[in-house]
């Protein structure tokens, strides 16, 4: 018989296998921004290629615009009335050559650019924050909750200025582009879209934005520096990564300049090809001087010394690590001789990896600070702790080159004994259990979850979760088998008001558990009351806080365990119930309680170089409390006399909590109490200086605060 | 030798040597949310005068919303009278801080009496000198901007309510501005010298300066310089601002990082709003703004910064274009109120920097004791004093006196910008002045500040700034006269200070003026 196995009818034909998809897209960006007026007229012509990943299977796909799971590229110019045809970053054209050829001339290459260089910036951030990017949620008044911000909007001519700033009320990059006015070549246009460095100084406002919102608002020089300071490390660091940008000047630079010289040129040229702060470029160039950081009051020439003692720490590495080079090649630095190719390469590769580390120090240790009114050694400390966390063996010493920098330029933590590493680190919470309650961590669900949209409902829901269970207050049975079915009956409570924003299940819940409820010592008529206030609430919260009452409404056997609640408001700087020692009407008082704000809850997961695997979860929690410039009305509002009027600021207190979710133990509680009348007068004083941002002819200024600063 | 040596030509001969009287008299006329000061110094029967600006601003606004506002110009024209009758027409010297019109609207409103004046001598600051290059650039570029902002606020351009409130109110302090764009030159371009009158406080200051025949003597001041004036020139003052660095003289607040940048930015800014006036203008009703190709005469193109190839309107765009759809369904992410921004930007930086470049100068008076009369310089202004000696030598820096001697010697402060928060230094300003016989002269009316309210400031503006006038109610012991002050009770402050204080008698319960006076023995000679 004769059994051949022939292909089948057409209509069975197997199909052909799939191309391997490519493993980057790659874009081409300008290296140096291309109009700085730089006297290295060669560099207007020098590219870098970012290599992006191609399509991340849990990412939406990258279409026409360009848009994309992060961002929405609309390039609509308004002051010459234009809408910019989108690119599609998928046609061969684009495809082939890896990317358009950067030209100034064509604005679908703008875009190109800085759709490159934001999703490397994500990338970098992603990388060392061990979690996706979010972008701050938008405060819906209508809702009266917060809206998911899924995409950054970025507009790469979107301002006729010599400005480019992150707008926190559009949720938007806005890139501005004008005519130079004393370009000798005649009217030149200029775009901060082409400029590598701009484009990451401004993402990073956007990133840390959705990190810390409370970092925004300016409460002391430190913290107002701080945003600008760290956009500006980011900044610099990135810069140094791009290979070809450092290759060139090292080349160029050669054997004239010795380890200490050689980069901080770069650095310069930085400094000054971007928004032209003489601050900054004149803060790296000088010598580090320990004073100097306490003369300085204003918050742009702070901020310089922050991000020149990061580079002070990243030069310390960069040194130690092509010590061994220069020992093993024989050569010199800083004696004029020519220098090998591949000495060039390799110098290259240790300066860009050394970025690398520096950066990723930096951007861990943003977990590691509280989450309002940051100052310089606070962060330094975040560093310290944040690197020893998950690298415990620190063998090329970079903690300490860090430490030694700061100290150098005169930073340096306060209440802290010595400037040794271990003194640095921050102290676990005295006070509080050294573990968080499991059922707790088990009920916020933290599988590991991949699409954006579904990490960010998650993290809403999860942040439900948290407020709802930091404003129940602790309670205790006598009864033993009550006392074990009680946090797990709570845990199905906040499960069930978290999980829908249907009014009905919180109220089916309770008539569920009515005999539950009236064996802890509620009464019928309360739950009465509270089925028919549920009714009436309009936001999950409001239904929450019902639920609270009805579990304060009973009685015996259910009772309050007071020590805990207090255990925790002094672990976390903030205040349930007003504090029996002094009233504090400056925190507005709402039913059941003051209110708290959740700011995020994150997990986090960190590789480290040695296959170290560090998991955690992040809490931000805050509090405010009207402040006022004159003493004695704020003394008297806090009393409760007088009327109830609008603060002339906010003042904030609270804690980022980390916990490791290895062991549920809670690792760190980073905190700024609001009961800190010393830090309110230190804020108090910085706002009532003619110096500070605040209190001008317009005080309704303030919506755009990070326009404002880069307008000086 | 005379025969008759007896006790009357003793007398005679020591009355020939004892020293003619010599008082400081500073009128300040009350009733003004301005600055308008006499200045007479009085040597034996000479005298000399000089007046240091002459306006109120409270001459603008509808009769209607700010009726004391209306009154106002009625009172003005009561000031210069007052000051045409005391002085007899003539002033020896005539004092123009800035081209604001809380300091300069006298002049303009009361034209025809100037006009009658005998002026001897007018300074201003170099910013005004037309041969300078630095100044010329910085006018220029106010005289664009302020044309700019003037068109912008035409209801044609759609601009926002709020937005073209809040610039209108900022540029009421220049007087009449011609709208952009600029007919055969500058907006403000001066009236032809004595034919018509003048418009605006730019033309104001032109016409103080122009001499034309009249032997008036004009001097633009810089920092560091010392200008000798009074009878026998016994009085010198010390100009102490405004700063010739642009770096300095754009730091109205100092967390400006400031440098040339910021000022050529400002051009562009101009540049950015004149642009989309033009684009929006040409465009006729407002919202519809179709790109404007033609660009006009001279001026910057509307069209983008591409070639034409790449020019795209949203009309181009299809309805159903996924982009379109994702910009118009979040409202709040929308940008096309940008012109609205760089328009109100531009507005507050204009009204910054010319207070910023206020004619600030120090009086030594032969006793070496100091009137202070900032004007209305910001902080950036005060800030400068402490970078030059008074004199400035060149070859020898470190002669003259430092700033810090000479606000310790301060015994007469005229309070910056009518008491606003922002217009006293404090560590390097009024901390310094240190002298026990301080007072204060606040010309200020409280009630008039607070009805300037706007969307922004909806209780008005807070002059006297609380804070400010505590601070100075102890550094002076109480001793401030203020334009809207009571009588008696200012009297009674007074009573021990080394100025005598007198009212105008002919109104006894609310005063036209108010009169310090300091006697100085002449037996010091002048420094």
């Amino acid at each position: 018989m004769n059994q051949t196995t022939r292909p089948a009818a057409k209509s069975a034909r197997r199909p052909a296998p799939p191309l391997p998809k490519p493993a980057t897209r790659r874009l081409r960006v300008y290296a140096f921004d291309p109009n700085a007026s730089l006297d290295l007229s060669s560099a207007k012509f020098s590219h870098a290629t970012i290599a992006l990943a191609w399509d991340d299977p849990a990412e939406e796909p990258v279409s026409i615009g360009p848009v994309n799971e992060y961002l929405e590229i609309i390039d609509y110019d308004p002051a010459s009335e234009q809408v910019y045809a989108p690119l599609d970053l998928n046609a061969p054209e684009v495809l082939g050559p890896q990317g358009l050829t950067p030209t100034e001339g064509d604005p679908r290459f703008h875009q190109q650019m800085v759709f490159a260089v934001v999703m490397n910036t994500i990338k970098m951030f992603e990388r060392a924050l061990g979690r996706k990017v979010l972008w701050a949620p938008e405060w819906d008044p209508q809702t009266s909750a917060y809206r998911p911000t899924r995409k950054l909007r970025v507009y790469p001519h979107g301002l006729r200025q010599a400005n480019a700033y992150y707008s926190r009320q559009k949720r938007a990059l806005l890139f501005g582009y004008f005519k130079a006015s004393d370009t000798a070549a005649g009217a030149d246009w200029i775009f901060t879209a082409l400029s590598h460095d701009i484009i990451v100084h401004e993402t990073t406002h956007a990133i840390l934005d959705g990190l810390h919102p409370r970092y925004g608002e300016p409460s002391t020089a430190d913290s107002l520096a701080f945003h600008e300071a760290f956009a500006d490390i980011a900044a610099l660091f990135a810069h140094f990564q791009l290979y070809e940008a450092v290759y060139d000047f090292i080349e160029r630079g050669g054997g004239a300049l010795d380890e200490s010289t050689l980069l901080s040129g770069l650095a310069g040229q930085f400094a000054k090809g971007t928004t032209g702060r003489p601050s900054l470029r004149d803060a790296i160039e000088t010598k580090p001087d320990p004073q100097r950081l306490a003369r300085a009051v204003e918050p742009h020439e702070r901020g310089s010394i922050l991000v020149a003692a990061v580079f002070d720490a990243f030069l310390s590495i960069y040194r130690a690590r092509i010590a061994d080079l220069l020992r093993l090649s024989g050569m010199k630095l800083g004696t004029g001789e020519y220098l090998h190719p591949d000495l060039i390469g390799r110098l290259t590769k240790e300066a860009t990896k050394s970025a690398d580390h520096v950066l990723r120090m930096c951007i861990r240790a943003l977990d590691y600070l509280p989450p309002v009114d940051v100052r310089f050694g606070e962060f330094l400390r975040g560093i310290i702790t944040a690197d020893t966390d998950l690298i415990a063996d620190d063998r090329l010493n970079y903690r300490l080159a860090f430490i030694e920098a700061f100290r150098k330029r005169g930073i340096v933590p306060d209440n802290c004994r010595s400037m040794s590493p271990e003194n640095l680190l921050w102290n676990p919470p005295a006070h509080l259990p050294e573990t968080v309650d499991t059922t707790f961590l088990e009920s916020l669900n933290l599988v590991p979850r991949y699409k954006r949209l579904d990490i960010i409902a998650h993290a809403e829901t999860a942040r439900r979760k948290v407020w709802y269970w930091l404003t129940q207050p602790e309670y205790r049975v006598a009864n033993v088998t009550l006392q074990a079915s009680l946090a797990p009956f709570l845990s199905q409570a906040r499960e069930v008001f978290a999980a829908s924003d249907d009014a009905a299940a919180g109220a089916r819940f309770l008539k569920e558990h009515r005999n539950y409820l009236l064996s802890l010592g509620g009464q019928n008529k309360d739950l009465n009351a509270a089925l028919a206030e549920l009714g009436k609430d309009k936001t999950h919260f409001e239904r929450w806080i019902t639920f609270l009452e009805l579990l304060s409404s009973c009685g015996p056997p259910l009772m309050r365990d007071p020590s805990v609640d207090r255990a925790w408001e002094e672990a976390l700087g903030i205040y349930f119930q007003p504090p029996a020692d002094r009233p504090l009407h400056t925190i507005a008082r709402k039913r059941a309680g003051l209110p708290v704000e959740v700011h995020s809850v994150r997990t986090t997961r960190r590789a480290g170089p040695d296959g170290q695997d560090i998991r955690q979860l992040v809490l931000e929690i805050a509090q405010r409390r009207r402040g006022f410039l004159k003493v004695a009305t704020q003394e008297a509002q806090d009393a409760g006399k007088g009327d109830d009027r609008a603060p002339d600021f906010w003042f904030r207190g609270g804690a980022t909590v980390i916990i490791d979710l290895r062991d549920g133990a809670i690792r760190y509680a980073i905190r700024k109490s609001i009961g800190d009348d010393e830090r309110l007068a230190r804020q108090r004083e910085f706002l009532g200086q003619a110096q500070g941002t605040s209190f001008t002819y317009d005080r309704g200024r303030t919506e755009e605060p990070f326009a404002l600063l880069h307008r000086c | 030798m005379p025969s008759d040596s007896g006790p009357r030509t003793i007398a005679r001969a020591l009355a020939r040597k004892r020293p003619p009287a010599e008082r400081m008299s500073i009128r300040m006329y009350r009733g003004l949310l301005g600055d308008c000061f006499l200045l007479t110094h009085e040597l034996g029967k000479r005298s000399y005068s000089a007046l240091i600006d002459c306006g109120a601003l409270q001459c603008i606004g509808a009769k209607g919303k700010k009726p004391k506002t209306a009154q106002a110009v009625e009172h003005l024209k009561a000031v210069v009278e007052d000051l045409a009758r005391h002085t007899g027409g003539k002033l020896d010297l005539v004092v123009a801080t800035h081209a604001h019109y809380d300091h300069l609207s006298g002049f303009l409103l009361h034209f025809d009496a100037w006009r009658e004046f005998e002026i001897t001598e007018v300074w201003m600051a170099w910013t005004e000198d037309p041969e300078d290059e630095l100044a010329k650039a910085i006018n220029e570029n106010w005289r664009k901007a302020l044309g700019v902002l003037k068109a912008s606020v035409d209801p044609a351009f759609g601009l926002e309510a709020e937005s073209a409130e809040r610039i209108h109110d900022l540029l009421q302090f220049h007087g009449h501005i011609d709208a952009w764009p600029l007919a055969e030159g500058s907006a403000l371009a001066p009236q032809a010298d004595g034919k018509k009158s003048p418009r605006s406080c730019a033309d104001i200051l032109r016409w103080l300066a122009a001499s034309g025949g009249t032997g008036r003597k004009v001097r633009y001041l810089k920092p560091g310089q010392a200008v000798a004036f009074g009878v026998d020139e016994r009085i010198s003052a010390k100009v102490l601002g405004p700063p010739r660095s642009g770096a300095r003289l754009l730091q109205m607040d100092p967390s400006g990082g400031g440098g040339r940048e910021v000022y050529l930015a400002s051009a562009d800014l101009v540049e950015a709003v004149a642009v989309s006036l033009v684009a929006a203008g040409q465009a006729g009703a407002p919202g519809a703004h179709a790109l404007a190709h033609d660009a006009p005469a001279g001026e910057a193109s509307t069209t983008g910064p591409f070639g034409e190839a790449f020019n795209r309107t949203w009309a181009d765009v299809a309805e159903d274009d996924p982009l379109r759809l994702a910009y118009e369904r979040e409202k709040t992410h929308q940008i096309s109120r940008d012109f609205a921004e760089n328009a109100e930007l531009l507005a507050m930086k204009i009204d910054g920097d010319v207070n910023n470049t206020s004619l600030a100068l120090a009086l030594e008076l032969p006793t070496r004791q100091v009137l202070l009369f900032p004007a209305d310089a910001q902080v950036g202004n005060w800030l400068s004093w402490h970078d030059q000696r008074y004199p400035a030598d060149p070859k020898d820096p470190a002669s003259g006196a430092s700033v810090a001697d000479l606000l310790e010697r301060v015994v007469l402060y005229k309070v910056g910008h009518h008491g606003s928060h922002n217009a006293t230094a404090k560590e390097k300003g009024l901390e310094l002045m240190t002298s026990l016989d301080l007072v204060a002269l606040i010309p200020v009316v409280s009630d008039i500040a607070h009805e300037q309210k706007t969307k922004n400031n909806p209780a008005g503006w807070a002059m006297p700034y609380d804070d400010l006038l505590a601070r100075l109610k102890e550094r002076t012991r109480g001793r401030i006269v203020t334009g809207d002050g009571n009588v008696a009770d200012e009297r009674s402050r007074f009573a021990r200070s080394i100025f005598q204080l007198s009212y105008d008698a002919a109104n006894p319960r609310d005063p036209l003026w108010a009169e310090l006076t300091l006697e100085l023995s002449a037996a010091r000679p002048a420094n």
